[in-house]
């Protein structure tokens, strides 16, 4: 057996006797405290947040389109006045107009988080029921999923989720 | 005040209470034409505390519900309010214009100008989707009846952050998974989760240690899902997580028996000789006696009595017994008292 001794993260002091695991957006992050940070921190607090996986969306969204975020990052909101690079910094908007202001570049994040950038509620009845070759690409998509994650290959993996997320939403 | 009994859905005896503890429904929603809590000027938050209190005094139903201004209550009882989970860790960093309404019997509550105007969410005892959603469109009906909210069809429910744009709706469920986490196959029911946009969090423990066996499974994604179909599949889910762990059990006192039969009586040996009890091996404890209670190796002790100390034992619920200010130590001395105290136990010596 294999000890490895981590040092917490949060004091950086004591011996690590937790592991949080939080699987995400097409990656896995953990996160190393002490008994005695996890008490500090409480059991809701130590549960993961969703910003998070937010923030990783945005991370990767600033360094897919370096070019066109120059000038993106210039827009700002003609309902509240909040320029869209605080967006980057709070993952937050200003008013509902933002939606509209920066709707170019939402649509992007939207896609990436939501694997849609529609809304659709109980009353709008679903398009027909998919066809045979495409229930047979699900399975498919799924076993090789479950691989991508079982090898760590988590950007496979994301990829392969946003295939099946389409699919699942035709 | 709020703290005084316990909150009704922890009483629950619904089938399963002992694999999933509770389901909770969340719904941002914004009103039309006014910033987002956190680009609002002072006067814009002051509008929405006074919108929503508007609101409460012309429904019947919100008048069964307590507001706090949460820039003018006590630190520990502002502690307490996230310890029932019923306003969030973050709220409380928020300096100014924040209030929160609260059912008498604590099965809901708002959040005003947290993340979004209003953060409604009820939690049920069990696993109770369809009571929670019908209990949660009531409310936001209450308040939609007076104010409009702010919504696009391209869209639907416009929320600060994008991530819960479109429906707006969060549904999570608290699982006790602790014979899945002892065979060690947490891992594949989490990774069949994926492709169903589900987010898993909780704590890891390592191997045998059974601290690490509650769990929140809620859906991540809002945007391209009607509400019912977000619900489905979290009932899917909820099936899928009682059935395996159901069947963990019953391999485990298959092929282990005496070694969870070990586990169980020794937790309630500890549980009857600590003179100090860390909140973290009290979770260990718990988790065991609620596995002990479901297969029937433990009689005089109810699931509601376990479930409501996940939320009695917790510091800031210790330390408002007390009016002298508790150093970690005292709270962990008094846990070890209060746990027995409330399960009818006797001490050891
Ligand atoms: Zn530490
Ligand atoms: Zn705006």
């Amino acid at each position: 057996m294999v000890y490895n001794i981590m040092i917490c993260e949060n004091c950086k002091i004591r011996q690590v006797s937790v592991h949080i695991t939080q699987i995400g957006q097409g990656y896995k992050k953990e996160i190393n405290l002490c008994l005695f940070c996890l008490n500090e921190k409480g059991l809701n607090s130590s549960f993961v947040y969703l910003s998070d996986m937010l923030g990783n969306v945005i991370k990767e969204f600033i360094t897919m389109d370096k070019a066109g975020r120059k000038k993106s990052l210039e827009l700002v909101c003609g309902g509240c006045s909040m320029p869209f690079d605080r967006f980057f910094e709070t993952g937050l908007l200003g008013c509902p107009e933002c939606y509209d202001s920066f709707e170019f570049e939402l649509k992007k994040i939207l896609h990436r988080f939501h694997g849609s950038t529609k809304h659709i509620t109980d009353s709008s009845i679903r398009m027909s029921k998919p066809q045979l070759s495409e229930i047979t690409d699900v399975k498919k998509l799924q076993t090789d999923l479950q691989s991508a994650v079982k090898e760590e290959n988590f950007e496979k993996a994301a990829e392969l989720r946003d295939r099946l997320k389409l699919l699942l939403n035709m | 005040m709020f703290a005084d009994k316990i909150p009704k859905w922890l009483e629950s005896e619904a089938k399963n209470a002992d694999i999933i503890i509770s389901t909770r429904i969340r719904l941002a929603r914004n009103f039309d034409s006014i910033p987002f809590p956190n680009w609002a000027p002072h006067k814009s938050l002051r509008k929405v505390i006074r919108l929503a209190l508007k609101a409460r005094s012309d429904s019947t139903m919100l008048k069964e519900f307590d507001y706090f201004n949460i820039n003018s209550i006590s630190n520990i009882n502002r502690k307490i309010l996230v310890e029932r989970h019923l306003v969030s860790p973050a709220f409380l960093n928020l300096d100014h214009g924040r209030g929160v309404f609260i059912e008498k019997n604590e099965e809901s509550s708002v959040m005003l100008n947290e993340e979004d105007h209003l953060r409604i969410q009820t939690i049920c005892g069990g696993l109770a989707l369809t009571t929670a959603l019908i209990r949660i469109r009531k409310l936001e009906e209450e308040f939609n009846s007076i104010i409009r909210f702010s919504y696009s069809k391209k869209y639907g429910y416009l929320t600060s952050c994008p991530t819960n744009v479109g429906t707006g709706m969060r549904i999570s469920l608290f699982c006790h998974l602790p014979a899945l986490t002892l065979t060690e196959r947490l891992g594949g029911l989490f990774n069949d989760m994926l492709p169903a946009g589900m987010a898993v969090r909780g704590f890891f423990g390592e191997g045998s240690d059974l601290s690490g066996t509650i769990f929140q499974i809620s859906n991540q994604i809002t945007l391209g899902f009607t509400e019912n179909e977000i619900l489905d599949r979290l009932r899917f889910i909820a099936r899928k997580v009682v059935y395996r762990e159901k069947q963990a059990r019953e391999q485990l006192f298959k092929n282990q028996r005496i070694l969870i039969e070990d586990k169980i009586f020794r937790a309630l040996g500890i549980i009857q000789g600590a003179r100090h009890l860390p909140m973290f091996e009290f979770y260990s404890l718990l988790s065991a006696l609620k596995l002990g209670k479901a297969v029937g190796l433990i009689q005089k002790i109810s699931t509601p009595m376990l479930n409501k100390l996940i939320v009695t034992c917790q510091p800031m619920h210790i330390q408002r017994l007390h009016s002298k200010k508790m150093s970690r130590q005292d709270i962990d001395i008094y846990r070890a008292r209060l746990v027995r105290k409330e399960l009818n136990l006797k001490r050891i010596n």
